[in-house]
């Protein structure tokens, strides 16, 4: 029989919630962190507001040394101030600069969607452009590649499992964490920390906002421009930050008595192979339903049993396909859906982030028996006035025991999550 | 500038490119800058472009390989120093 999977450390950083205490606090008081950025306007973007997560190089200096810190960019910086804290509120020791040996139990998960962009950018294009190239310095293979953020990291603290970083677009965070879930259970690791980082950037902002996939009516008002759900939903808000999750064995976890947060018990992933209606950009309504089935099956969890659905939703008109395919594959709707919210509504999307960040928010509102408010969906769309009743508005404290996590991405890929609550 | 003066200056270069200095430290030691320092050929690539900046002098590429330990590297910019 496989292990079972639980969750002993969560880390995170986003805009304007620097760890987790504060990412609870914002989501419990249903605060946006969205923001008016000049930049934006003034490089001609459309939309003007984001997400930015603040780095704070004080903290990033005691938990570095020097000669780590110099090679550091900032999806490094985002991935390092999650996976520490992570790290450490998992009971697990760190000094900075050991070089003690290396832990063969544990592994490392943890992928990016766009690795490195501002680097690229900002540094290599113009020195290659104005032939410049020798003072680029030796850096910026290791700040650009997939896998810079999980390399940087596993390094400060020493992982000696496998180190990989899966990437699929918005849904790379949760499908970090079903590869994590898989090598657990096939007995590779003790432990593996999972989870994904995305810096949120001009360039990034750009590409979207060329796409005209970025909200333009919210310039005015940044707290109200993300509104998945909503009759007005009109594009999402680009954002960025870093989630982090320690995932154990039962056995682990209880040898050494680590707290245990959640369990994580069960997750798929697919394609829908942008058939029967999926594009690159659009997400099949069968491969949703196939992925969602699949983690109930996986976690051995039936569809009544699921009283939370943290969505992908970003506020634009796949929220409402997702609601319709998470009804038919939980055959619930109306006053029978669970209860259902979306974290964007607050923090905006983290591209590659937004799995293990919303992942972060799921365990935590399980964790912690409450339902953060869904923001800016005053007047639900049409399409799914039925659930209506179903979407808080305000935090509401309610015991919680199973949740479903949903993330879709471009190349029509999907990844869910079934995570159960733990009687501590 | 002395070979004293360029000691000070490159120690300081070279500190946040390693771990640590070993305890009682001396640029005549004959220090591998790889395996006792863990300063990596990558990490030569970045160190030898702030050399160059802070000393206003030029490391061709071939030189840089040649670099093993501290007092080579203290040698080459005496060298090229005196020589400018």
């Amino acid at each position: 029989m496989s292990p079972r999977v639980v969750i002993t450390g969560l880390g995170t950083i986003v805009p304007k919630a620097p760890n987790v205490a504060a990412f609870e606090l914002m989501l419990r008081q249903g605060r946006s962190s969205i923001t008016y950025r000049p930049e934006a306007e003034a490089h001609g973007l459309s939309c003007h507001v984001a997400g930015v997560p603040e780095v704070d190089e004080q903290r990033l200096a005691a938990i570095t040394i020097p000669a780590q810190r110099r090679s550091m960019n900032g999806i490094m910086d985002l991935a390092t101030l999650a996976a520490i804290e992570c790290w450490q509120q998992a009971g697990l020791p760190y000094t900075p600069g050991d070089d003690g040996p290396m832990d063969p139990h544990t592994g490392m998960v943890f992928g990016t969607g766009i690795a490195g962009v501002e680097t690229l950018c900002a540094t290599v294009a113009p020195s290659v452009e104005s032939a410049q190239v020798r003072q680029l310095g030796a850096k910026r293979v290791e700040q650009t590649m997939s896998s810079g953020a999980a390399a940087c990291v596993s390094g400060l603290l020493g992982i000696g499992g496998p180190v990989i970083s899966p990437s699929a677009a918005g849904t790379t965070g949760s499908a970090c964490l079903v590869q994590a879930l898989r090598l657990l259970r096939a007995g590779l690791c003790r432990r593996i920390l999972a989870g994904s980082a995305e810096t949120s950037n001009i360039y990034t902002w750009a590409m979207f906002d060329a796409m005209r996939v970025l909200v333009r009516d919210g310039n005015h008002d940044p707290a109200s421009a993300s509104r998945p759900f909503s009759a007005a939903a009109a594009g999402f808000v680009a954002s960025g930050g870093a989630g982090a999750l320690m995932l154990e064995t039962l056995e682990s976890a209880r040898e050494r008595g680590a707290h245990i947060y959640a369990e994580l018990a069960g997750g798929y992933e697919n394609c829908g192979g942008q058939r029967s209606g999926g594009t690159m950009t659009r997400q099949s309504p069968e491969g949703v339903e196939r992925c969602i089935r699949g983690a109930l099956v996986d976690a051995a969890v039936h569809p009544r049993e699921i009283d939370y659905v943290n969505a992908h939703s970003t506020a634009t008109m796949g929220d409402r396909n997702e609601i319709r395919s998470i009804a038919n594959a939980l055959s619930r709707n109306g006053d029978d859906f669970p209860w259902v919210n979306a974290t964007k509504s607050l923090i905006g999307h983290c591209i590659g982030g937004a799995g293990s960040v919303e992942s972060v928010a799921t365990v935590l509102q399980l964790h912690g028996g409450f339902l953060h408010p869904s923001l800016n969906c005053e007047a639900v769309h049409s399409e799914i006035a039925a659930i209506d009743s179903r979407i808080p508005r305000r935090c509401l404290e309610k015991p919680l025991t199973t949740a479903l996590k949903t993330s879709f991405g471009f190349g029509d890929v999907n990844a869910c999550l079934i995570f159960r609550a733990w009687p501590n | 500038m002395n070979r004293q003066q360029i000691t000070a200056q490159f120690l300081d270069l070279l500190k946040p490119f390693t771990r640590k200095l070993p305890p009682g430290f001396q640029v005549t030691d004959p220090l591998s800058l790889s395996t006792d320092l863990n300063v990596d050929s990558a990490d030569l690539v970045d160190l030898v472009l702030q050399i160059e900046e802070r000393f206003e002098v030029e490391v061709p590429d071939s030189a840089i390989t040649e670099l093993k330990t501290v007092g080579q590297v203290i040698d080459l910019l005496e060298a090229r120093l005196v020589a400018a």
